[in-house]
């Protein structure tokens, strides 16, 4: 008997056992369903950061408040990250300015300082980070603008109450009405709204409950002195970590050799993420491993006790022709089915769920990465041949004189 | 066609050696019909076994159609039951979950034939036991009577040269039993090789020749001679 016959024995063996059958597909769909589904979400999650700090720029190095205590040069992985020790920012526009004199490879140096404000639109109010910077840094992010303008040189030099909104103070201020032109206030200073920024998703970030304006203007409206980050793009993506080390010379001569800040790269945090996930991977697979195990144990034991209720089936096979192998190939085909159609199932509701989680959290991209299919239908149909041999056997060792007389 | 000699079976029941036959010496021509009777426990089924290759005798040697069967693996012996022997249960071993047509299939999945062919089988089985129009109904729905005659259906569709009944009627009332016997008398007269097992004087009575088995020894049993003894008790058994 062909292979084919055997599955197609097993499959109507099966169907005429649909409730037992499908109790050990269900163990076997719910792992298939935790493996997939998380393996995809931290996939797509990582795509998704990757994405983004591309996106942002691989030439671009941040200075924050705090300090890794005992770093070494090219050193950036979990350990670093355990050991980065809080401080209040001591980062000064001047910082960023002397920066931007003294190395050559800096093409851009832009401080960014931000405090919770309520901003008012006639009787409307909404609690916004009322946040200071400079013309060049919607070129860092790379912003796009809904409506008007972005803050310019002459906003900068004349002082002049200029306001950006990001897209929710925006929608909540002026609902779909249009905002350029309109006035504003925040910390009692009237701004005239120039430009509104188009939605933006960056993981870490938020641009949308913002309201920007000149740095300088924040620090005379707030008791904000310092800047909460400076962001550097580096004119050569090469000579990112040298020019980092020039970076953090000029920044530390300012701060009298204190070195109460960090300079991040671009690509050490995508090493970070990168490292970050292959934990939780591992520790996800694991999880999922258990889970199959569980399951396998299950599907023997649904086997174990079909073949029992069998017997005088499994004796009239025999008696009728049925050699060692077929029986063996029956009962192997029919845990190895239920393993993959549990996992297959699985698969599908997990890439359900993980299409509900995308239009939920749209910054999170929806793939279901083939790696992951395989991997699930890999570990099921291991599953089923390793817990669906002992019962074969057993059934196989059924002798059909003695089944035949089994009540 | 069937020479079994010197035949003997025992099993152990703990220390103690249980003999179920005992030195059985047999020959069954091609086209007999012979019925072995005999009471409970006397070796009736493990002579069926034997002759079934379902079971292998302690010692003595079995020939069927000229082949001598006993060193045979056990995958030889599923394709030689598959092939030339077909079974017919007193408990009918249908399987309850599939129709009719699939259970008289059953022994053809183990065979080489195409799907087509394989259902052409059984249409032509089913149509002799009077059972093609049931064909798409499940077993579970049938009456004692017509599983059996499915039973014999499934048996008959390989076209096997030996077919072994162990008590066929056994388990159906009057009506169901006759309507049996007369496939069997039909299978008869087309040259059937069959060997019956039963208890029933009337069932043994269609057969050419009767064997009597007690306590695992066999010997010819003329139901002409007896026949009038089982009358007079009143009891279709054969007073043995």
């Amino acid at each position: 008997m062909r292979l084919l016959r055997s599955v197609s024995v097993a499959w109507q063996s099966m169907w005429d056992y649909k409730g037992r059958t499908t109790l050990a597909l269900l163990g076997m769909l719910v792992s298939s369903l935790l493996l997939a589904f998380l393996l995809a979400v931290l996939h797509n999650f990582q795509n998704s950061v990757e994405g983004q700090v591309q996106g942002f720029g691989l030439r671009q190095i941040v200075a924050m408040p705090g300090r890794v205590l005992n770093r070494q040069v090219g050193q950036f992985d979990l350990s670093t990250l355990l050991s980065i020790t809080t401080m209040n920012s001591t980062l000064t526009y001047q910082d960023a300015v002397n920066v931007k004199k003294q190395v050559p490879g800096v093409v851009a140096a832009v401080p960014q300082t931000e405090i919770v404000a309520n901003a008012h639109y006639g009787k409307l109010s909404t609690e916004i980070l009322y946040t200071g910077t400079t013309p060049a840094f919607d070129q860092v992010f790379r912003l796009t603008l809904a409506e008007g303008r972005w803050l310019d040189q002459a906003d900068l030099n004349h002082e002049a109450q200029s306001i950006v909104l990001g897209a929710q103070t925006k929608r909540t201020l002026f609902g779909k009405a249009n905002a350029v032109g309109k006035t504003v206030i925040i910390k009692g200073v009237p701004f005239k709204v120039v430009g509104v920024l188009a939605p933006k998703e960056l993981i870490g970030f938020n641009f949308d409950e913002r309201a920007y304006t000149e740095y300088p203007m924040v620090i005379d409206t707030t008791n904000v002195r310092h800047a909460s980050m400076i962001f550097f793009t580096v004119a050569d993506r090469a000579s990112v970590t040298a020019v980092s080390g020039q970076i953090d010379g000029v920044i530390a001569s300012d701060h009298h050799g204190q070195k109460d800040y960090m300079l991040v790269q671009a690509d050490e945090a995508l090493h970070l993420v990168d490292i970050l996930m292959k934990l939780i991977t591992a520790v996800t697979v694991g999880i999922a491993a258990v889970s199959f195990l569980v399951s396998g144990i299950g599907i023997m034991n649904v086997m174990l006790l079909v073949v029992h209720e069998r017997t005088r089936e499994i004796g009239l096979r025999k008696a009728v022709g049925a050699k060692s192998y077929q029986v063996l190939l029956q009962f192997l085909s029919e845990a190895m089915i239920i393993s993959v159609v549990g996992s297959a199932i699985g698969i599908g509701v997990g890439y359900g769920l993980l299409k509900l989680l995308g239009h939920y959290f749209s910054a999170i991209t929806t793939q279901m990465p083939a790696y992951v299919i395989e991997a699930s239908l890999v570990f099921s149909i291991c599953i089923g041949l390793v817990f669906g041999l002992s019962p074969a056997l057993k059934a196989v060792r059924i002798q059909p004189v003695d089944a035949l007389r089994y009540e | 066609m069937i020479s079994l000699t010197s035949v003997t079976k025992h099993i152990a029941d703990g220390r103690r050696k249980v003999v179920l036959l005992e030195d059985v010496t047999l020959d069954i021509e091609t086209g007999e019909f012979v019925s072995v009777i005999g009471p409970s426990g006397s070796g009736k089924s493990t002579l069926l076994n034997i002759l079934g290759l379902l079971d292998r005798p302690s010692s003595g040697d079995y020939r069927f159609a000229g082949t001598s069967v006993l060193g045979l693996s056990s995958g030889r012996l599923a394709s030689f039951r598959n092939q030339r022997i077909g079974f017919v249960f007193q408990s009918f071993m249908l399987l309850p979950r599939m129709s009719v047509l699939e259970n008289v299939e059953l022994p053809l999945l183990y065979s080489t034939l195409s799907r087509r062919e394989r259902r052409l089988r059984c249409q032509a089985a089913l149509e002799q036991v009077d059972m093609l129009d049931k064909s798409r109904q499940r077993a579970i729905h049938l009456s004692g009577g017509e599983k059996q005659r499915v039973a014999i259906a499934r048996s008959l569709v390989n076209d096997p040269e030996l077919l072994l009944a162990d008590e066929p009627t056994g388990n159906l009332d009057e009506s169901a039993k006759y309507g049996i016997l007369e496939i069997f008398a039909q299978l008869k007269r087309q040259g059937r090789t069959i060997v019956m097992v039963t208890h029933d004087v009337e069932s043994a009575r269609i057969a050419d020749r009767c064997l009597r088995i007690q306590g695992g020894r066999i010997s010819e049993y003329d139901l002409a001679v007896k026949e009038t003894a089982a009358s007079v008790a009143g009891s279709g058994e054969v007073p043995v």
